[in-house]
């Protein structure tokens, strides 16, 4: 895997350099500033496979380097690793909406850099996969012709939706607030209620595409918040605030459903499509979580699937009235 | 790269990481002078907490705990400074930590 380090201090370079080599990746340049690293990069006769960059660098910081990297179209989903001292939740809400995938602070552990690195290189193997899907002509007159390419319960990435982000960056940023105690935080699971009927009435990437507007129906009302969200498979939307799990609102399914409604989603035939959406109650981390531990997002996918169990899908359209308690209800948040 | 191999390499990277220390106290104490004297005291502060914010990173990763936590401490002490506050308090704690970071470095200078 070619690696391309960016650190303005040359002992943390040497360092990283021997630990990746150590870990078996011993294919690494280095870079001591952002602009050396873009001017690397596009020199670069071969792209390359991972990035690894610290933050606070003088003139161009990391996560300004990382935006940079994310629109040149060969880098869109390469792994970026922030490797960085900066432990501050600022710091990494806006490393991941920046683009990066996963965030090690220093002081680093040898081992577990190496580790992150080949959860990295799993992820690379799954792009270059899925890009060679692509290329196959075979998939191409699959896609035409007949069912769906992707499984209902398959998280999907999605591109271009602000505050997305695809499931292993989501688990990462995740475990990042996790290590970091960052104990303001909640996670709540957004179900599509009718998935099944959506999904049995797509074939080929139609599916993917019907997601992709309902995570943009979903971003539009998260505007203006810190949150981030991913699609988890099987119609459930994950979505994670900085905020404790008592002042998160109940009101999103109605405000995304109207906001679907106004986007006048319509399947590929023409038909409208309706989309009908569940909140489940919003988890916390928690003080005693154990480091490490998804667990939150199992308990908010648990809670979700439970509710759409035990409720009638009539309940949730989206009624006028709910509409305008949801908006008033917002406003006087945001007062 | 086998465990020898690294484990050699990261001595190599210390003993240089630690010869350093004697001129980056010169450094910070020329940069503590611009700060005190007000010669172009922000610029030196923030030059000052880019040296500190280095050696919070790499020096616990090299294993010397204690001076990455004073620097730390340090960095933070100027990080309350510019945000602003009491400025006798936020610069008192800043020249506590200053002075305990410069005589940790120097303890780490010796070895």
């Amino acid at each position: 895997m070619k690696i391309l380090a960016v650190d303005d201090d040359e002992f943390i370079l040497e360092l990283l350099e021997a630990a990746m080599a150590s870990a078996g990746y011993p294919d690494m340049t280095t870079a001591s500033s952002g602009a050396q690293a873009l001017d690397i990069v596009a020199n670069s006769a071969e792209p390359f496979d991972c990035f690894l960059f610290d933050i606070q660098m003088p003139e161009m910081d990391g996560i300004e380097l990382c935006s940079h990297i994310r629109q040149i179209e060969t880098y869109r989903k390469t792994p970026i690793l922030m490797i960085t001292a900066m432990s501050e939740r600022e710091y990494v809400d806006r490393a991941f909406a920046a683009g990066a995938t996963d965030y090690v602070t220093k002081p680093f552990d040898v081992l577990e850099l190496g580790t992150r690195v080949a959860m990295a290189e799993r992820l690379v193997n799954e792009i270059n996969k899925a890009r060679k899907r692509e290329q196959t002509l075979d998939v191409l007159t699959e896609k035409l012709v007949s069912g769906n390419i992707v499984s209902i319960t398959d998280p999907l990435d999605v591109d271009d939706v602000h505050g997305f982000l695809n499931y292993p960056t989501f688990e990462n940023y995740i475990l990042q607030l996790g290590r970091g105690n960052y104990f303001s935080s909640s996670v709540f699971a957004l179900k599509i209620t009718n998935i099944k009927a959506i999904y049995d009435r797509c074939k080929g990437s139609e599916f993917e595409f019907i997601i992709t507007d309902i995570a943009d129906a979903i971003s539009e009302n998260l505007k203006g918040e810190t949150c981030f969200f991913t699609y988890a498979g099987n119609g459930v939307f994950l979505c994670v605030f900085s905020r404790f799990k008592d002042l998160i609102q109940e009101d999103l399914p109605y405000l995304v459903q109207d906001t679907a409604l106004q986007m006048g989603l319509v399947f590929p035939d023409g038909s409208p499509l309706e989309i009908k959406l569940i909140q489940g109650e919003a988890k916390s981390p928690g003080v005693f979580a154990k480091p490490g531990s998804l667990s939150v997002l199992d308990d908010a996918i648990r809670d979700v699937e439970m509710r759409h169990a035990t409720r009638d899908d009539t309940d949730h359209k989206p009624q006028t009235s709910n509409l305008w308690n949801a908006r008033l209800g917002r406003k006087r948040f945001a007062l | 790269m086998t465990n020898d191999e690294f484990n050699n390499k990261l001595d190599g990277i210390r003993v240089r990481f630690v010869a350093s220390l004697a001129g980056k106290v010169d450094e910070f104490e020329t940069l503590m002078d611009r700060i005190v004297s007000d010669e172009d005291a922000a610029q030196a502060l923030e030059e000052l907490r880019l040296g500190v914010h280095k050696l919070r990173g790499v020096a616990p990763t090299l294993g010397l705990q204690k001076l990455g936590s004073i620097a730390a401490e340090s960095e933070d002490s100027i990080i309350a400074m510019t945000k602003g506050g009491d400025p006798t308090q936020t610069a008192g704690a800043f020249l506590g930590a200053f002075r305990a970071l410069v005589d940790e470095m120097r303890i780490a200078a010796k070895g």
